[in-house]
């Protein structure tokens, strides 16, 4: 009898690749939570990995093992999920709880908590309901928030989070560390991005939301002043030589389902990347992509004039990526995985991130209206 | 020579001064804020100047038009004080029925009859054919100037500077007289200007949602909004937090110098003759022979020229706000902001007085 395996956050972008990757590795039946909107939960979820194995270079052949072993199943963890269980067969091995919300800005913050806690919450209800042998995580090494050193692959207690994302992601994090009566793995991914070959991506946060931003503020200056931004360099208050961990998605997705594979008896294990490059580097790439000159890192804010402060205050949300070194600590992972398996294919360097950032720029450009600068 | 003048500006620059003094002119219609009200506050400038022709109707829908971002600064009390038409006590157009572009201040300048006027122009316009924009923006204003019995006309609209390139393609027979003031004091000017700050609110979130958001309903990039731009959303809009949005007067700073190195540009290419620059400090310390020199400009055939510089002298006023009085940080990011400013106004010659820094 093959395994069965229950997933939320199917239709995300780590969730999709999971999925993908669970195909292809093992028989297992895989029962998807999904929400429905106007398409039925099928529909969507059959459409949204297919656009992943075709945009991911996956085997084409793979879209019919979709079709044959994944299921969606209607629901929304934000609701009543009493009944859930009942449409759900028994013998669920595991519980993969990828559903999040990535947004950040305050406004958001009572969706932040509902989907991320509350939905979390309801995971666990459910997955104990299930009486599944394992609930799989998936939270952010950013639940170190404002930590810098040795990141250890350990529960995260009390933390200075920079912003309701991540200490949304802090607080689901410490309501599974007090669930005992099921045994959990929680993976922290660093800064996902897209596929390490394809680029493709279906998530535009982190990495990309970044460059967005950028995009904008450069297209807001030029509103201002043509050519300024293009003249004079923005300051950042940035440590240029801190590594800015960004991994391939389609390495989250092998390592996460390489570790559930295993015998460890670890619970938390950091997905992160070896070979990445320095925010100095990035930031160099990011900008470039922009049509911007670099950055100018200076010491402190004190040396920003206005325009510098309402750059940094829009991406502030990044400040946890570019400011103060973090090691995220790989023991638990590495014992499983060894010492980043297939490095070379993961790497991230400051000679393939343009990669990444075009293929990303040439989304942006199919997808968004631009309203020309009128004189 | 012609009969047809342009102020422009980069608005805050003291043009308003010029317009109100052309105004008593015999001779001079003086067409107040026109384009600042047909382009929405400079947002619409390509929908103001169509590229095909169109009909007399399409025309008046133009300039009559009651734009989305002009008419929510009325309905939420933040009107700017060019504002003219009575729209809190006028029972025919108020802040719920949005008041016409043209109705906004061009027409009360011109007659306290204004709604009269409005329907006379209409029936003119309505009832003209298909023809080039420029064709009908001719024949509004030669109407309007036959109608109150001028020959010139002088159009002026705050920040016109944006608009010059458009102004010189469908009039280059006009003369432009450009108006010219110390950077800082104009973004000084800006900053505490209710039309400049909803102008810099919309260029930010129309970048962030990649549109006009006055014009579209589209908001499919609006998890990018920060938070405090969400309440200048139309469907969110908050006069409390319009007037609570503090900008600096450096990026109004660098907002002049834009202004400044976009319209010399253009200035450069049309004939010295046609194109007169005047230092508005000039008018406030050397008032006679700068005003009289500016009148020759206008209209040189004029023999009402001397009397009404008489009349008029004693209507020029010291501004009371000068960027001097922001302290020192301040200070020296708005000296930077100007800079380019001051740098391609230099090239034309344009030193001295207050722009010496």
């Amino acid at each position: 009898m093959n395994e069965k395996i229950v997933i939320t956050g199917g239709t995300g972008f780590v969730g999709a690749h999971l999925i993908l990757e669970l195909l292809e590795q093992n028989n297992a039946e895989l029962f998807c939570l999904v929400r429905a909107k106007n398409t039925s939960v099928e529909q969507r979820l059959h459409q949204q990995l297919a656009q992943v194995i075709q945009g991911s270079g996956y085997a084409p052949e793979l879209i019919n093992q979709v079709k044959k072993r994944c299921y969606a199943v209607e629901a929304d963890l934000l609701g009543d999920i009493t009944s859930l269980a009942t449409s759900i067969p028994s013998g669920i091995s595991q519980f993969w709880h990828c559903a999040a919300s990535l947004n950040y800005e305050e406004r958001f913050a009572a969706e932040i908590y509902g989907i991320n806690v509350e939905g979390t919450r309801k995971a666990l209800a459910l997955a104990c309901a299930l009486n599944v042998g394992y609930f799989n995580y998936v939270s952010t090494a950013y639940v170190a928030g404002r930590n810098t050193g040795v990141i250890l692959e350990s529960p995260m207690a009390e933390v200075q989070s920079s912003n309701v994302y991540e200490s949304s992601k802090v607080k689901a994090e410490q309501l599974i560390y007090a669930e005992q009566d099921m045994k959990y793995r929680i993976f922290r991914p660093s800064i996902v991005i897209g596929h390490s070959r394809t680029y493709h991506a279906i998530n535009f946060s982190g990495l990309y939301g970044f460059l967005r931003r950028l995009i904008q503020f450069k297209g807001m200056m030029a509103r201002v002043q043509h050519g300024y931004l293009e003249r004079e360099s923005i300051r950042m208050s940035v440590d240029p030589e801190v590594p800015l961990n960004l991994v391939p998605v389609d390495k989250v997705a092998r390592q996460a389902v390489a570790i559930a594979c295993s015998d460890s008896s670890n619970a938390i294990f950091h997905l992160t990347n070896q070979t990445v490059p320095t925010v100095g580097e990035a930031l160099e790439v990011l900008f470039a992509t922009a049509g911007l000159p670099p950055p100018k890192i200076v010491q402190d804010a004190t040396q920003y004039a206005w325009i510098d402060e309402k750059f940094n205050e829009k991406i502030e949300f990044y400040n946890s990526y570019l400011t103060g070194y973090k090691q995220f600590d790989r023991r638990a992972s590495n014992a499983v995985l060894g010492e980043h398996a297939n490095t070379t294919q993961y790497a991230v360097t400051a000679n393939n991130l343009n990669e990444y950032c075009d293929w990303y720029c040439a989304q942006l450009a199919k997808t968004r209206n631009q309203v020309p600068v009128s004189r | 020579m012609s009969n047809e003048i342009f102020v422009v500006g980069t608005g805050r620059c003291g043009s308003t001064l010029i317009s109100n003094l052309l105004n008593h002119h015999p001779d001079v219609l003086s067409l107040s804020e026109f384009f600042t009200f047909v382009t929405d506050l400079g947002t619409l400038i390509s929908q103001a100047f169509p590229v095909m022709k169109i009909d007399g109707a399409q025309f008046w829908q133009i300039v009559s038009g009651a734009y989305a971002k002009q008419n929510i600064m009325l309905a939420h009390d933040i009107a700017m004080k060019e504002v003219l038409y009575p729209f809190k006590t006028g029972v025919r157009f108020n802040a719920s029925t949005g008041v016409p572009a043209i109705l906004q201040t061009t027409l009360p300048n011109l007659t306290p009859e204004c709604d009269a006027l409005f329907d006379q122009i209409h029936a003119v316009m309505a009832a003209r054919g298909m023809a080039t924009a420029e064709a009908h923006y001719h024949a509004l204003f030669g109407w309007l100037a036959a109608h109150f019995g001028k020959s010139i006309w002088v159009e002026r609209s705050g920040g016109s500077l944006r608009v010059i390139e458009r102004l010189y393609q469908h009039f280059p027979n006009a003369k432009f007289l450009h108006i010219v003031r110390d950077g800082r004091d104009c973004a000084l000017s800006m900053q505490r200007h209710n039309g400049f700050k909803m102008v810099l609110l919309v260029f930010q979130i129309t970048e962030i949602l990649g549109v006009d958001p006055y014009e579209s309903d589209d908001r499919s990039w609006q998890d990018d909004l920060p938070d405090e731009l969400v309440s200048f959303l139309p469907e969110s809009f908050s006069g409390k937090d319009f007037l609570d949005y503090d900008v600096p007067p450096s990026l109004y700073g660098h907002y002049w110098s834009g202004e400044i190195m976009a319209g010399v540009d253009v200035l450069d290419s049309i004939p010295a003759a046609q194109q007169l620059t005047l230092q508005y400090e000039s008018i406030l310390t050397d008032t006679r022979s700068t005003i009289a020199h500016m009148i020759e400009f206008v209209s040189p055939d004029s023999n009402a020229n001397a009397a009404w510089c008489n009349a008029v002298m004693s209507s020029v006023k010291r501004p009371t706000a000068t960027w001097h009085e922001l302290d020192a940080r301040e200070q020296s990011r708005l000296n930077d902001a100007c800079a380019p400013g001051f740098a391609a106004l230099a090239k034309r010659g344009i030193r001295g007085g207050a722009l010496d820094f």
